[in-house]
């Protein structure tokens, strides 16, 4: 047995070399290398981590019992698909969904949740908390990158329910083509000459253009019965006769994230019934 | 590995969309693949190797992704049992369905003919000769190295270490050669003296067991020649008995040596409770065989390469157990019930190093289940640890990223962790399944 002494005496020696540092032995870098050898062997089997350290590193204490039932293994894929190419909107939908359903989301998705929230505030964090449940709230507590994501996460979410609405200002087409992002914070159910304007906003025909992100908000906001509507409103502006090639494709464009952030709003929905029915999917006419 | 591009048609391809017809046979899998082209591809994959394919698409890929896409299908069992047909038929009778493949030791192409076991005597004898002097040469190598000094050995490079391991593989020992390749590398750590004597000290040790291969025990014998780089011939692994089980793909870990793509699966006898590792490489350009998968089980023969602390073994035929799905395919409670073990602590792991390097003193990977919790370091940038129920740690290696998954998946308790020990620290390759309704993951950083 090498004691460790004995160990550092023999790699100093092998450091200088046993020319200059000779040991009494007729083959001496042979037995610096047969005793290296049995070393060799002998540290892996006693490494130091092996051996109980007196003032270890404190193992996070115990999660607390994880509320909420799974979310279901079609949502569970569904999430997958997203966080690989994650739109905050759409990530976002998912969560609320989840939360609203009384779901939590699976521990394998966590990590890839914090790091994208902890990124960026355009997650919802309310709903992140909630989809997470008890369990997932204290893993985001665990790293301290993620303080400021479980504070904002700890936030109560308002308990399911018919909202307890304040008299809400009254909202018309001409606000919504004046200032298209009012028919978003406007609480549903939205009039059909709402849901018209917001199209001609799409269309081009508001006062002001649409920011980069309104058609996916607002294709996330559009109740579900409304979906068909979309590829109606889409060829109605896409195919003006009087719009230019370029125009159009802009027009065109708007109205595909539209088309698609409501599909995936509806998919995710129905990933989280058991119902059977699906919706067909709108096209949206080529330029 | 499947190639990125390549791996996405084959997933579509997969889904059965653009097969016009397809079936299966003893001898082979086939399919008529709808392509760019006015009529479509026939391809064909090997039912017991399927990277020998045959496709009539243009690309120079081979295997193509109409194979891989095949295959995949196949391996599946979604391809019912049916006639060849002629043009299978046709192909399946020519080369290289009909060529033993490269690895299998068989004789080929032009060599091609009756063994002449007293010439593959003489050969073999001669490389033994070869090797010998080669190690002798090492032998003095080492030697000079220690006389002289290590303290000199950082600052010379690469090279240095090149010009013994070229005269290595001269010497048909290859195996040293890669050991004398991958020392520079350790010069760089904080503790490289004593990691550095080290390994020379188990080249020293590999070329004296060498010097005295016909006194050591047998299976000894085979670990020292395959330490030093004899070839197996597939041949001689068939010959040995076979070890029947359904064995459960566990995880798998794929690098790069020398441009080399390498992957090792770690598979595990359900009833046997045995380690097996899969190995499969390839040359540059070429896709690793994806015939074993982690996740999957095989119910099949593994037979182990001679030698003992070997987990290296042929798994053939390598269908997936129809009656066992991928484990990411069921739930936690189905696969704890089919696929569970338990995982051990520390102190049994640290015996079962014992037990291998009895067998093996160069080995440096043991496939471990460890049941623990991971630790995060207290500081930013420090080592992640493994705590288990005795209280004792291991070190994780570090990855590309932070092993937060393993924090999500245990919630503050025990998880079981498969992944490879090296007597320092442990590298996780996969989460199994437990009671407590964990799932299987191999998603080991984020």
């Amino acid at each position: 047995m090498t004691t460790p002494a004995q160990w550092a005496e023999l790699v100093t020696t092998a450091l200088l070399g046993t020319d200059r540092r000779p040991l009494e032995a007729a083959d001496a870098p042979g037995q610096v290398l047969r005793q290296a050898a049995r070393h060799r062997v002998l540290d892996r089997l006693a490494a130091p981590s092996m051996i109980e350290d007196p003032d270890p590193a404190a193992p996070p204490v115990g999660a607390p019992i994880q509320a909420g039932r799974p979310a279901p293994e079609p949502a569970d894929r569904l999430l997958d698909q997203l966080l690989r190419t994650p739109d905050p909107a759409l990530v976002s939908c998912w969560l609320s969904v989840c939360a609203d359903r009384g779901c939590v989301v699976s521990a394998l998705h966590w990590t890839a949740l914090a790091r994208l929230a902890a990124r960026s505030t355009g997650y919802d964090r309310s709903a992140l908390g909630a989809a997470l449940g008890p369990r997932g709230r204290w893993f985001l507590q665990q790293n301290p990158e993620w303080r400021r994501l479980a504070a904002d996460a700890q936030a109560p979410v308002a308990p399911p329910g018919p909202p307890d609405r304040p008299s809400a200002p009254v909202l018309t087409a001409d606000d919504v083509l004046a200032d298209p992002e009012r028919l978003l914070a406007h609480p549903q159910p939205w009039g059909p000459d709402l849901v018209s304007a917001a199209y001609a906003v799409l269309g081009g025909e508001g006062l002001v253009p649409p920011s980069r992100t309104f058609a996916s908000r607002l294709g996330i906001a559009l109740p579900t019965e409304l979906y068909p509507s979309i590829a109606r409103a889409g060829e109605f502006y896409v195919l003006a006769p009087d719009a230019s090639p370029a125009r159009r494709r802009t027009i065109r464009d708007r109205f595909v994230t539209l088309e698609l952030a409501a599909y995936a709003r509806a998919a995710i929905h129905h990933a989280f019934t058991d119902s059977s029915t699906s919706i067909t999917r709108a096209e949206i006419p080529h330029v | 590995m499947v190639g990125a591009g390549v791996s996405g048609d084959a997933t579509r391809l997969v889904r059965g969309l653009r097969w016009v017809s397809l079936g299966r046979s003893e001898r082979a899998a086939w399919g008529r693949c709808q392509g760019s082209a006015a009529t479509p591809y026939d391809t064909v994959v090997a039912a017991d190797r399927p990277s020998t394919t045959s496709c009539s698409c243009p690309s120079r890929h081979r295997p193509c992704k109409h194979a891989v896409g095949l295959a995949d299908l196949a391996a599946d069992g979604q391809i019912a049992v049916t006639e060849e047909p002629d043009w299978v038929a046709r192909i399946v009778t020519r080369r290289p369905f009909t060529q033993a493949s490269p690895g299998d030791g068989a004789p080929t192409g032009p060599s091609a003919g009756p063994v002449d076991p007293e010439a593959a005597a003489r050969r073999a004898e001669a490389r033994r000769d070869k090797v010998a002097a080669g190690l002798t040469e090492l032998q003095l190598w080492l030697g000079d190295q220690v006389r002289t000094g290590l303290a000199q050995l950082p600052r010379a490079g690469y090279g240095h270490f090149d010009a013994i391991a070229a005269r290595m593989v001269d010497a048909q020992a290859p195996g040293v050669a890669a050991s004398l390749r991958a020392l520079p590398a350790d010069l760089v750590t904080a503790d490289w003296p004593g990691r550095a004597l080290h390994a020379l000290g188990g080249l020293h040790l590999l070329a004296r067991a060498h010097q005295q291969l016909d006194e050591l025990p047998e299976e000894l014998a085979w670990t020292v020649r395959s330490r030093v780089g004899y070839p197996v011939s597939k041949e001689t692994v068939r010959a040995r008995p076979a070890v029947v089980d359904r064995w459960w793909g566990l995880a798998a870990i794929d690098t790069v040596e020398y441009q080399l793509s390498t992957r090792r699966v770690w598979l595990r006898g359900l009833d046997s409770g045995r380690w097996a590792m899969w190995l499969t490489v390839a040359p540059p350009g070429r896709d690793l065989d994806p015939t074993i998968r982690p996740g999957r089980t095989y119910a099949c023969a593994a037979q182990f390469y001679p030698g003992s602390g070997q987990y290296r073994a042929l798994i053939e035929p390598a269908l997936p157990d129809p009656d066992l799905p991928p484990a990411s395919e069921v739930t936690p409670d189905e696969v704890t019930l089919t696929r569970s073990w338990g995982g051990d602590d520390l102190a049994t792991i640290g015996s079962q190093l014992a037990d291998l390097l009895a067998a093996d003193p160069w080995a440096t990977r043991l496939p471990v289940v460890l049941a623990g919790v991971p630790v995060p370091p207290p500081q930013a940038g420090g080592p992640w640890q493994l705590r288990d129920a005795g209280g004792r740690t291991v070190p994780l290696v570090e990855g590309e990223g932070d092993p937060w998954p393993l924090v999500a998946q245990a919630g503050g308790e025990p998880l079981q962790v498969m992944g490879e020990y090296d007597g320092r620290r442990l590298l996780p390759l996969a989460v199994l399944p437990d009671e407590h309704g964990r799932r299987y993951s191999t998603v080991m950083a984020g």
